[in-house]
């Protein structure tokens, strides 16, 4: 097993930060940052190969059957590993004696971002909802993040891929094998219910199922309870480099 | 056997973070704390090679 990308960070920027030229990072989570290595690890795989630096034979990745864009070889798996929920629907909490899909947490719905809320009151999100990134209820919108919850990028990394478009030109969608998560086992459900789609986009549930990585289910798992709170700084790192 | 499987792959993670902190920092003291939170791709090569 080779660790080819790692990423820390907990924090966003607010809507009111960003750079019209988009030189900026929007969002510095771990989950996210990992993943800009990881293009970024493929990204040099692909320039080598196109440059005769590197040959198919010491590369991970191969050529698909058309001989149009590169793949990666089947022997090899994907596998994401967090030590924490990913924000949003997977670290939402089940409300008590509410339904499996009602939640209670910092994430907010999209479609509730504009509207300013009296922080005392609890606001109900269902699974369908997309989030935002974790905000006080009493936050000036133009101090919200705007960025998506992890959990909800990572379920769309289920089914574009991970390479993002550009990468998209030379690469087959890559998808992740198997994720790995350290938290309470007793919130498995709600990060399941985090990460798959229901009924998120518009999309039929049989689409969303076969594009989906979750069918391996057994492969996600949840263990080691640990108690984490947030640090200041992010990191980035991918192998080489 | 998939807890092995998950305990391993977490070893190599840490492992490799720690290495990182080192590089980075030339200390893996400083911020290496359970207050990271900390995400990684791994690619693992089944054929055994």
């Amino acid at each position: 097993m080779k660790v080819v990308s790692i990423g820390t960070g907990t924090k966003s920027l607010n809507k009111h930060s960003y750079n019209p030229l988009g030189t900026e990072i929007h969002d510095s989570h771990a989950e996210i940052v990992a993943r800009r290595a990881l293009v970024t690890f493929f990204s040099n795989e692909v320039i080598g190969l196109l440059t005769d630096k590197l040959s198919l034979d010491k590369s991970i990745l191969t050529l698909n059957k058309k001989k149009t864009k590169f793949r990666l070889k089947k022997r090899y798996q994907l596998h994401f590993f967090t030590t924490k929920p990913p924000c949003g629907g997977c670290s939402l909490d089940l409300t008590q004696g509410g339904s499996d899909f009602a939640f209670t947490g910092g994430a907010k719905a999209l479609k509730n971002f504009w509207i300013s809320n009296d922080k005392t009151k609890i606001e109900e999100r269902q699974s369908s909802d997309l989030m935002t990134k974790p905000f006080r209820s009493d936050t000036p919108v133009e101090n919200r993040s705007a960025s998506l919850s992890c959990s909800d990028k990572i379920m769309t990394w289920n089914i574009l891929g991970l390479q993002g478009k550009i990468l998209g030109l030379f690469l087959q969608p890559v998808y992740i094998d198997s994720i790995i998560i350290v938290g309470n086992p007793a919130h498995e459900k709600t990060i399941k219910n985090g990460l798959t789609l229901q009924g998120k986009l518009e999309l039929t549930k049989e689409t969303a199922e076969n594009r989906c990585i979750f069918h391996k289910e057994k492969r996600i798992s949840v263990r080691h309870k640990v108690t984490l709170s947030t640090a200041s700084f992010s990191i980035m790192n991918l192998k080489g480099e | 056997m998939e807890e092995n499987f998950e305990r391993k792959l977490a070893n190599v993670v840490l492992k490799e973070y720690e290495s990182v902190l080192k590089q980075k920092f030339k200390s893996s003291h400083e911020v290496f704390t359970t207050k990271t939170i900390l995400a990684a791709f791994i690619i693992e090569d089944t054929s055994g090679n």
